[in-house]
């Protein structure tokens, strides 16, 4: 029990000298075939993880992160892959030296792993329970009845309710987070000593992160697993690892206690990416960035690897490479001047951002730029050519919000909330079921034709996915050039004259005209589709999660790049994401989605800082801060369940079936809108009836 | 799944329907006046062309002679040929059709022993030299045609070393030793191009599924690769195969005909090639409306299948 | 086949790609597409086969020894000097009827798929772009005509027409056509699922300028891979249906006409069985590995094998 006490209090336990370290990996050397010959894609990582700890390997893709994990687990693809240099020992075994069978009866029962896709990871043809049976069975020898009642076993406890039917299921019935949840049993079915997860998160909503991350850290406790925790993000870091490991282009660069990277980072990447998460600047400020991108594995730097792109390197920072130096208390850095210079801490970075917002007065006109009311859209389910549609899915249900010229509307919300069918309603994309969208007071809905294409120049489109928002086969003229020769019949020189504009406004060079997307990032396809959005020169651009793809480093260059755009040019934005701490930094006003409606909208401030409605409330609370001190003694709400299916949406209040303070009245009668005195508009029964809370943030609810 | 079984059946109702309206399309197919064609073209006399005309109603309007067709069709009236032989067109396919379907459910046999073992083989190993000499066989095994294989294997097995009856046919009620010997051969020429197909399917199908992230979950278990290979993959890359396998079905139908001709297999191949010369109408459709119809219900076998395989489509 | 190459399989690539969860691989421009199939060395002899055999083909009067239908006192006789590859039952040189064959067999190939094409792409554009119940109704026919098995549909076609070598293309294609519709039907599907076409609707591109500028480029590729294909299929039933005397009447030279002459002295003389025969089987493998070649650059198994 001592073990599990120590876990709890987050202290590592000490190797003793007569134990064996759990894991030791050293000098891990990772290859892969490349056009002409074995590039190394992991180099001189070293790392180790102690009983019972947890350990975060944190870095953007392409740092070589999840390839590590994979060596750990004797899993990287022969024949385009291997481990060329380096031990791995395993309580003292070498892992290298065992042969295939010997590694095989190893993964799954000493060591385990769970992956980021929960939705493909999972064997469709088979059910739940015969996948964790046999998986029991391939290390138990135990019998068929016994690994079912295992699987039964291992489904309640990671929280599956009526684990007894359920197990009898296949994949296709569970919801994503079920799915990471049996991911998770089948993994500990046979009580790892090391638990491998592979951005289990990060698939998944912020709701159901904090469900998964919760469970994961009780289980923990329980079973004293150690975990090897690989994530992009540092504030799931902050939240559940001891130590953490940061990598960047195939190298650990910094590894120490999550407490002493928060408090001194050592290395400026590390501080690189803490201060360019949009949670360190202050809102509608501009966001720090690290210029440049990751190189590729053919293209390393000689010296230090991140030199190119630090703001504190020095000429003999790229001479040659750079050793992992151990600096004081355990922490360790890849950089030459790690002594001299002071990085900031997350503290210091995080204060910057809440030493007051200075969001930039804006002169609100009278008259809004777009107006929604009454916005419904309806997709009937099922049916075919000739069978009727069996019923439809509510995917948005009456949604009003006006949007001022030059002001930024924050639209948050899970999967299913609707999000991304009001950004597509309002340009056009899809037709409405039923309300308005009025633009300088012209309603767009019922128009046709010619008139329908002149509204639309007013209003254009930036997706979430930068890899397929652009033709492979068009170049980057002809994509940026296409609403010009639709609109204006510009072709030839005088189109591209004017795409090179476009392309210098969003930061490319003229000179990527002719070139095809392909050869591009994400982050520079991205600003390819804001040019395209702009030729017509909008007035109103609708942002559909255009930053979600991205790296962090990437992200924070977008934000900036629409925060810029829109002082230039004057811009409205309908900024839609489902990360609340991005839409913060960016928007004026935020409107909260759940089910197909907005429960609540409001100044930014107000509704990210002092919710007035439950679940905007849980959403705040599940998003990880980057400060362990905070995040480690915030109040926390984990909601319970899933997000309803929005084809059966609860009656009532739609979110009185996770909704922590629920009243009989919720679950009957539609809540009313409530303004309050700083602007923000709440549709909740708690500020209009049972204990009243009259337009107050909802923590000040007694507990 | 009885539910799902009904569905698939109740929805072949209107496919079969369009079928025997293409396959009485046919008639329209005819170049020209058809009655006058059917009769032996410029050579009729007025009278020929008259009775051909009256026999086969042409005089009336389509949809009226399609209806007539379709409901002595459902009644397993096809007609009789148009020339030769007091037999109707149904007898003459219920004397045949036994034959060439024990000839391409033979066929399909060698096809699955050649090409499933073939399939794993590269499709586990891929970039192997195993895999890569598979692939160069399966490339040749679908570029060769089998009418020159089994004129090939007839060379080879029947005329220089007599090891096999060159052509003819025993009923295997009749004979049954003489039966197989008879059906070695075009068995084997008729499946080598189907097997070849089926490999290269499973292959590509293997390989996909080898990628699947579920896979790399076995693996992470800890499961034996035998299980995940035989088990956990080939019960996905199977969906794929199936349906090439239904397919193949189709291929061996219509390759029995010319392989019959060549080993003097008095099957539905030798009924139909019999009727070309004289386009003999209701020969010609009553074979194609009969091996469609075979085609149809392999197919919604194989539909059922899959039901089986993918719990996913099962629940749709 | 989907042979992994190399190249390709950069773990940065796949971990960015994961992350996103799509297959980088899924869309090409075409110059990478063009590079990698001629790294494909089997695809690029193929091809040049195939290059030589056209030229044959259309230069035959010049390039085959004799003329086709000449006769010469030996008849079924091997390989000589005078006759490379001997001659046939009735004294003619087998090479030169195997030249001028060629134009037979290649010409109903390219006719095959020629025809199969220009019914098969606007219905399947149209099936696969408009959706609703004309995709329904198209679809369904296509689904009836799928159920003939191929060779027998071609048969019963090519007997009503009359025999002739356009006759029997114009059967062969009506068999081609469905396969056609459904792939350019389903590429069509997964297109339109594409943001760039949303985000090309978002800036008023009407229905013609998406096809023509979107969807088509993309549908291109994975139909050449099928046209590589179907030629070499076409080919085979071609012979096929001329061994059963259906397509081109004798004398004139095809390749499946030879083989039904040889087959009669099959007990006797079995060598002229053998240039015809060869020549269809490689000519078809040729067409094979040249669309192995093009699938391979396309990516990894962008579409399913349909035979």
């Amino acid at each position: 029990m001592t073990d599990a006490a120590s876990i709890a209090g987050r202290v590592p336990v000490v190797a003793t000298t007569t134990e064996p370290r759990l894991l030791a990996v050293d000098s891990l050397r990772v290859e892969f075939a490349g056009p002409a010959g074995w590039l190394p894609v992991v180099e001189d990582v070293s790392f180790t993880i102690e009983r019972g700890e947890t350990l975060g390997i944190v870095g953007e893709s392409g740092s070589g992160k999840t390839v590590s994990s994979l060596a750990v687990m004797g899993l990287i693809p022969k024949g385009n892959g291997r481990v060329a240099e380096g031990t791995i020992e395993f309580e003292g075994r070498n892992l290298l030296e065992l042969d295939a069978d010997a590694m095989r009866r190893v993964r799954g029962d000493e060591i385990s792993m769970i992956f980021q896709e929960p939705m493909t990871s999972l064997n469709p043809a088979f059910t739940i329970g015969k996948q964790i049976s046999d998986a029991v069975r391939a290390h138990r020898g135990v019998s068929r009845s016994a690994g079912r009642k295992r699987a039964v076993e291992m489904l309640d406890r990671v929280g599956i309710p009526d684990a007894d039917k359920r197990v009898d299921q296949y994949p296709h019935e569970f919801s994503g987070g079920m799915r990471q949840r049996a991911m998770i049993a089948m993994a500990l079915s046979c009580d790892p000593k090391l638990l491998i997860a592979d951005e289990p998160t990060t698939a998944l909503d912020v709701t159901v992160q904090a469900q998964i991350l919760d469970l994961m850290r009780s289980l923990q406790e329980e079973m004293g697993t150690a975990i090897l925790f690989v994530t992009h993000d540092f504030g799931v870091v902050a939240d559940i690892c001891d130590r953490v490991a940061i990598m960047y282009a195939g190298q650990i660069v910094e590894q120490a206690s999550v407490a002493a990277v928060f408090a001194r980072p050592r290395h400026p990447y590390s501080e690189g990416l803490l201060v360019s998460m949009p949670q360190a600047a202050r809102a509608g400020e501009r966001l720090t960035v690290i210029p440049g991108q990751v190189p590729a594995p053919g293209a390393i730097p000689v010296g230090c690897r991140f030199q190119p792109r630090c703001s504190y390197a020095e000429p003999e920072c790229g001479d040659v490479p750079v050793e992992l130096v151990t600096i004081a208390d355990g922490s360790s850095a890849r950089c030459l001047r790690s002594e001299v210079v002071q990085l900031r801490s997350a503290a210091e970075v995080l204060s910057l951002a809440t030493s007051g917002g200075e969001r930039g007065e804006r002169e609100v006109s009278p008259e809004p730029l777009l107006a929604v009311t009454g916005l419904v859209k309806h997709f009937p389910v099922g049916g075919g050519v000739i069978r009727r549609a069996q019923g439809s899915v509510r995917a948005v249900d009456g949604v009003d919000f006006s949007i001022s010229p030059g002001e930024t509307l924050g639209l948050v919300g899970e999967s299913g909330s609707g999000k991304s069918t009001v950004a597509r309603l309002v340009v056009g994309l899809l037709p409405a079921t039923a309300g308005s969208v009025a633009i300088n007071g012209e309603e767009t809905l019922t128009l046709k034709g010619k008139s329908m294409r002149d509204a639309r120049r007013h209003m254009q489109i930036v997706f979430q996915d930068p890899y397929s928002s652009l033709d492979p086969r068009a170049t980057i003229g002809d994509s940026v050039g296409e609403p010009l020769e639709i609109y204006e019949n510009l072709r030839g020189r005088k189109r591209d004259e004017r795409v090179a504009e476009l392309l210098q406004l969003v930061g490319l060079g003229s000179h990527v005209l002719r070139r095809q997307p392909h050869e591009f990032s994400g982050g520079q396809r991205q600003r390819v589709a804001v040019a395209r959005a702009l030729a017509l020169e909008p007035r109103l651009l609708v942002c559909d999660e255009p930053v979600s793809a991205l790296d962090v480093s990437t992200q924070s260059q977008v934000i900036n790049l629409l925060g810029d755009l829109q002082e230039r040019l004057g811009l409205a934005y309908l900024f839609i994401a489902h990360d609340l701490s991005v839409v913060e930094h960016i928007s004026h006003r935020i409107a909260v989605m759940y089910l197909g409606r907005i429960v609540e909208i409001g100044p930014a401030d107000e509704v990210a800082r002092r919710p007035r409605h439950p679940y905007t409330e849980a959403l705040v609370s599940a998003i990880p801060t980057p400060d362990p001190d905070v995040q480690r003694t915030r109040k926390r709400i984990v909601l319970q369940g899933d997000i309803p299916s929005p084809a059966n949406p609860p009656s009532g209040c739609r979110f009185h079936t996770r909704c922590p303070y629920v009243m009989d009245v919720c679950r009957h009668e539609d809540p009313p809108a409530y303004e309050t005195e700083v602007g923000t508009t709440v549709y909740c029964h708690l500020h209009t009836s049972g204990p009243v809370l009259g337009g107050k943030p909802v923590s000040l609810i007694p507990t | 799944m009885g539910s799902f079984i009904l569905r698939r059946v109740l929805a072949l109702i209107p496919l079969l329907l369009l079928i025997t309206f293409i396959v009485y399309a046919l008639v329209l197919v005819i170049p020209g006046d058809p009655a006058r064609t059917l009769a032996g073209g410029t050579k009729a006399t007025p009278q020929a062309v008259q009775a051909m005309r009256l026999r086969l109603h042409l005089n009336e309007p389509i949809y009226q002679q399609y209806w007539r067709w379709l409901t002595q069709a459902l009644q397993g009236n096809l007609g009789k040929p148009l020339f030769g032989g007091s037999q109707t067109v149904a007898e003459g396919i219920r004397t045949r059709f036994p034959v060439t379907l024990s000839l391409a459910v033979g066929a399909m046999f060698v096809a699955l022993v050649i090409g499933v073992p073939a399939g794993i083989i590269s499709g586990i190993r891929a970039g192997s030299w195993q895999d890569r000499s598979t692939t160069f066989g399966t490339s040749l095994g679908i570029a060769v045609p089998d009418f020159w294989l089994a004129m090939m294997l007839v060379v080879v097995f029947a005329v220089k070393t007599h090891l096999l009856p060159a052509t003819g046919y025993v009923s295997i009620t009749k004979d049954p030793l003489g039966w197989l010997q008879d059906m070695i051969l075009p068995c084997l020429a008729l499946g080598v191009a189907g097997g070849a197909s089926i490999a290269r399917q499973l292959r590509g199908a293997l390989i996909d599924v080898l990628d699947q992230d579920y896979i790399r979950t076995a693996r992470s278990m800890g499961l034996k690769n035998r299980k995940i290979i035989g088990v956990y993959a080939l019960k996905n890359a199977a969906t794929p195969v199936l349906t090439v396998i239904g397919l193949q079905f189709a291929y061996l139908l219509g390759g029995t005909f010319i392989i019959e001709q060549i080993f003097s297999i008095p099957g539905l191949g030798s009924y139909i090639l019999g009727a070309i010369d004289t386009k003999d109408l209701p020969v010609i459709q009553g074979v194609v409306l009969v091996t469609a119809v075979i085609f149809v219900f392999v197919n919604l076998v194989v539909d059922i299948s899959y039901g089986y395989l993918s719990p996913k489509v099962r629940a749709q | 086949m989907p042979i992994p190459q190399g190249g390709l399989n950069l773990p940065i690539g796949e971990e960015e790609a994961h992350e996103l969860g799509r297959d980088p691989e899924k869309l090409e421009s075409g110059g990478r597409f063009w590079a990698r199939f001629l790294k494909t060395r089997s695809a690029v002899i193929a091809l040049g086969f195939i290059t030589v055999l056209i030229l044959c083909a259309v230069f035959a009067r010049w390039v085959a020894p004799y003329p086709p239908n000449k006769i010469f006192p030996q008849f079924n006789t091997g390989p000589s000097s005078a006759h490379w590859l001997g001659t046939d039952s009735v004294g003619r040189d087998i090479l030169s009827r195997i030249i001028f064959g060629a134009r037979v067999s290649l010409q109903a190939s390219f006719q095959i798929v020629t025809l199969a094409l220009i019914v098969a792409l606007p219905i399947g554009l149209i099936a696969g772009y408009s959706g609703g119940w004309k995709d329904g109704v198209l679809m369904r026919i296509m689904d009836a005509m799928f159920a003939f098995p191929p060779l027998i549909l071609a048969l019963a076609v090519a007997s009503l027409l009359g025999k002739s070598l356009f006759n029997e293309s114009v059967a062969i294609a009506i068999v081609f056509v469905p396969g056609f519709v459904r792939l350019i039907r389903g590429q069509v599907l997964a297109i339109r699922e594409e943001t760039f076409i949303e985000a090309s609707r978002s800036v008023g591109a009407s229905d013609t300028r998406m096809i023509r500028k979107h969807v088509l480029p993309n549908v291109a590729s994975p139909l050449i891979v099928q046209v590589a294909l179907a030629l070499g299929y076409g080919l085979l039933a071609e012979a096929g249906l001329s061994f059963l005397g259906l397509g081109v009447q004798p004398p004139q030279a095809s390749w499946g006409g030879m083989l039904s002459d040889a087959y009669n002295y099959i007990f006797s003389d079995a060598w002229g069985l053998i240039p015809p025969g060869v020549a269809i089987a490689v000519t078809v493998l040729s067409f094979n590995l040249i669309a192995d070649g093009l699938r391979d650059a396309l990516g990894r198994e962008r579409f399913r094998e349909e035979k």
